[in-house]
């Protein structure tokens, strides 16, 4: 079986990786630009199953499973990493503290245990926090963080190992279908041929599968995002301050930098490479209210990326009703770098199995739009 | 320990009078860090400074009582204690022209924008003015008008002194322009303050950063861009080593090569990786005559020593630059210096999203203008070696084009004309005298390769629809 994998990103890396691993001998990967190019380069790595459908936690708490094991084996010796310092909502008014308990007991109802931790919890957790400015916290222990550049590396060299071609600096700028199949796809060097083709391709998705009279209902919204110079190891975990409007967060990267984002608002399809002035002190002023030491650290870069959004921020997965041997990852609406292993795991088992392991994933395939089938999720952060 | 130190010395050059060549340990390997741009383009010579950690001390000044430290690997987070409340609010300017770069390009721009009074604000990463004319001890060639028998350094004072006596112009200095942004705002970032630029026209002359080079030990202190060890001689009257070993014969090579000399510093040799010396006879014969010996068909291998080099490999290379097995020979020094080139500090317009083209004679990519001098950015012009390397002459005369210019868009009538008649004027001397000298010719193939005619920048916007303009 010869499949073609249109994206290098997360999603399209995992995908091929999977597919290797359980034996398909003729994976492609073609990317338009680089390796990590799209969102998956300009993504803050929160890892976490404390969400609020059934679908999400489902699926990431495989996901967290898959982050741990793989961060033991194969990829983990190329440098894959896990590190599972949990997600602390900070909840700076009283009826926000209220909130957080009734989102406890749904988490704990689905198997996540999330729980409400007090200020001086909170301030062995986080030393650095202000935590005069706050009420009381949500804590997900089983939530984490791994690093952007050392997972790309190590699915990079995890998916050449297993024989999955990379092909970079390719892009994808058409589908052929004859009748229900797909045939081929003409790429900025010429044709290549599959028997199963997989879009992956994040902000690219949508205009691509539109070359096959595909719509599907896909937003790209510009998110915002900087780093600072490194310090030492101050804290673990991905702190949100849930009451500041646009949800600003900060994490500490693996290397020691401080990820910072907030959201602000933007119209969909805008440029990433239109950077706004008043970002940085948008992003910064709360975060530094929380942490005053930031007062003193330089912003080193500011960037911006996709969150590739659809109706119900929920990932758009699976084969589609119109073509036999074609297959979509994308959508995840901010979730998509840690889905990745799942995703993976999933999309294989869609092509090589004809379904997925996880029941709940069948109901994230693209026809639900058209039915009007759409999930229900509460709290869409980081 | 206390130290003494002149008043205008950076840090880095106060530690080094000393023989404090050690600035900091590295994060993964802890391996010995020192300095080596001198000019606040590279982060080699981080230190903690008043308990601020990653600061730039070579272009931080001295000050009574300030506290520096060796900075060991990652630097915990700063302490409440050093967070001070001295961080003023933002400010919102508004100005005509916005100048980066307060060098040759940027204070020969500012004083000619000033002149026809126009507003200007000039930002400049150094606490001092003058950009690199500060450690050319060399007399300019030329007429008056072009400083013919000036030195760098007078020059750069003369410029910084007219520029005072204006009230239209707002100096920023160890400020830095951050990015270009939607809606034509430029961000600057002062020491305790940040400023929101909203300007009508800017230029970039941000100047050039040392190419390095890829060997075992090029992090050891004492591997020094050239440029560095001109700082430390020229500008601070400080010897940089005892005994050096160059890398690279361009001119830049023979001249810091005579000049250590001059300093009494032994140079062992020059390497040179083609098979033949780079720079002009002239400046050759000079170290010549001292008994350098100039190897061509050599490049360095690696460098070595514990906490600072004590050594080099050196070896010979063959027709495809590959070394020759066999060839290696030790040699004992203290300073390796890298003079192999300059690279355009084009770092704004790639962040803006210029039209840009790698052109080798030029030192790397470089922004496509205008003779004019704008970019395909609307508003954003370019000048000086962030143009693409040339020399601090041209660097004055693009200064001065970029800013009549623009100054030929903001005035009206008569004087518009009249602007336009001495931009015109300038472009001629500088295209057909100027440039035609054979010395320059690398430098004006590449110049012409990056100009393009006003119809076909419009054609490159077309095609590369610009994010952010400032007209
Ligand atoms: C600021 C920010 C913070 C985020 N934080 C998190 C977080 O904390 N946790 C989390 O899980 N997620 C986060 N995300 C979301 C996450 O980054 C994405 O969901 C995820 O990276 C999507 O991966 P992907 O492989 O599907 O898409 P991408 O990484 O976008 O990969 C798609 C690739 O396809 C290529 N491509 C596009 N079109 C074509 C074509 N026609 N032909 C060939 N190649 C093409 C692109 O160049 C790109 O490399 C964040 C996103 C942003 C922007």
């Amino acid at each position: 079986m010869k499949v073609l994998v249109v994206g290098g990103g997360i999603s399209g890396l995992f995908i091929a990786y999977e597919l290797a691993k359980r034996g398909v001998r003729d994976v492609t990967v073609v990317e338009e630009r680089y390796v990590g190019a799209g969102s998956t380069g300009r993504c803050a790595t929160g890892i976490r199953a404390s969400f609020t459908s059934e679908e999400h936690v489902v699926l990431m708490r495989e996901s967290i499973k898959l982050w741990k094991e793989y961060s033991s084996g194969d990829l983990g010796r190329y440098g894959l990493q896990f590190i599972q310092g949990g997600y602390v909502w900070l909840a700076r008014k009283e009826e926000t503290v209220d909130l957080f308990k009734k989102l406890v007991s749904l988490h704990n109802s689905l198997g996540v245990p999330t729980r409400i931790i007090d200020r001086d919890e909170l301030k062995n957790l986080v030393p650095q926090l202000n935590t005069d400015l706050i009420a009381a916290a949500m804590f997900d222990p089983t939530a984490g963080k791994s690093y952007v550049f050392t997972t790309l590396f190590a699915l990079f060299r995890a998916c050449r190992e297993l024989g999955v071609k990379i092909v970079t600096g390719v892009g994808v700028r058409k589908l052929v279908a004859r009748g229900s199949r797909i045939v081929e796809a003409v790429t900025d060097v010429g044709t290549m041929s599959a028997d199963v083709f997989v879009i992956a391709a994040g902000s690219g998705s949508r205009e691509l599968l539109k070359t096959v009279g595909i719509e599907v209902p896909l937003k790209n919204m510009p998110r915002h995002v900087l780093v600072t110079e490194a310090f030492q190891r101050a804290f673990d975990p991905l702190v949100i301050d849930w009451d500041t409007p646009g949800v600003p967060y900060i994490v500490q990267t693996v290397e020691g930098n401080f990820f910072v984002g907030r959201e602000i608002e933007e119209e969909p399809e805008q440029s990433i490479y239109s950077q706004r002035i008043d970002f940085i002190p948008k992003a910064l002023k709360p975060i530094a209210q929380l942490f005053p030491f930031l007062r003193r650290v330089r912003v080193l870069r500011y960037w911006i990326g996709y969150y590739v959004t659809t109706p119900d921020n929920h990932p758009i997965y699976g084969p589609f009703e119109e073509y036999e041997n074609l297959y979509v990852a994308t959508g995840f609406s901010g979730h998509g770098y840690m889905m990745g292993p799942v995703t993976g795991k999933i999309m294989a088992e869609w092509i090589l199995d004809g379904k997925p392991s996880i029941p709940q994933a069948e109901r994230l395939r693209p026809e639900r739009f058209k039915r009007g089938q759409l999930i229900k999720e509460f709290a869409v952060v980081g | 320990m206390e130290i003494e130190a002149y008043e205008g010395e950076s840090i880095a050059a106060a530690l080094y009078a000393i023989g404090i060549d050690v600035f900091s340990y590295s994060s993964k390997l802890g391996r010995p860090r020192g300095a080596f741009c001198m000019i606040g383009k590279c982060s080699s010579c981080f230190m903690v400074v008043d308990g601020v950690p990653n600061t730039r001390t070579c272009i931080e000044p001295v000050r009574d009582g300030v506290r520096v430290e060796r900075q060991k690997g990652l630097a915990p987070v700063p302490s409440e204690k050093t967070v001070d409340g001295s961080v003023e609010p933002e400010e919102v300017l508004e100005t005509d022209v916005l100048i980066v770069g307060g060098g040759p390009a940027g204070l020969s721009a500012a004083l000619e924008l000033a002149r026809y009074g126009l507003n200007v604000v000039i930002v400049n990463e150094h606490f001092k003015l003058g950009g690199q004319l500060v450690k050319q001890t060399h007399k300019f060639f030329g007429s008056k008008e072009l400083f013919g028998g000036l030195r760098g350094f007078q020059i750069a004072e003369m410029l910084s002194e007219q520029l005072s006596k204006y009230d239209n112009v707002k100096v920023l200095l160890q400020s830095a322009a951050y990015g270009v942004f939607r809606g034509g705002w430029v961000g600057v970032a002062s020491r305790n303050k940040l400023y929101r630029i909203k300007p009508r026209a800017v230029i970039v002359a941000a100047g050039a950063t040392e190419q390095y080079l890829a060997f075992p030990g090029n992090d050891l202190p004492g591997v020094m861009g050239a440029g560095g060890a001109q700082t430390l001689m020229n500008e601070y009257g400080i010897k940089p080593g005892d005994r050096a070993l160059v890398v690279g014969s361009g001119n830049v090579g023979l001249i810091v090569s005579y000049q250590l000399l001059q300093a009494g510093v032994k140079v062992e040799a020059i390497l040179e990786i083609m098979p033949q010396i780079g720079g002009w006879f002239v400046h050759a014969a000079k170290v010549r005559r001292y008994g350098v010996p100039i190897l061509t068909s050599h490049t360095i291998k690696a460098a070595w020593g514990r906490e600072r080099v004590e050594g080099a490999t050196i070896v010979r290379v063959d027709e495809k630059f590959q070394p020759v097995p066999g060839s290696e020979r030790d040699i004992e020094c203290d300073l390796v210096l890298l003079a192999i080139g300059l690279a355009p500090d084009t770092r704004l317009f790639a962040q803006a999203g210029a039209v840009m083209r790698w052109i080798p004679e030029l030192g790397g990519p470089v922004p496509i203008r205008t003779r004019r001098l704008e970019t395909s950015i609307p508003g954003m012009y370019v000048a000086g070696d962030a143009s693409g390397i040339e020399e601090a002459t041209t660097a004055m005369i693009e200064g001065r084009i970029a800013a009549l210019a623009i100054a030929s868009k903001f005035l009206d009538g008569e004087r518009a004309k009249r602007v336009e008649e001495e931009m015109e004027k300038l472009l001629d001397f500088l295209w057909n005298e100027y440039r035609a000298s054979p010395l320059l010719a690398r430098a004006r193939a590449g110049k012409e390769k990056a100009t393009v005619s006003e119809e076909e920048m419009e054609r490159l916007r077309k095609e590369h629809p610009p994010l952010v303009s400032f007209r």
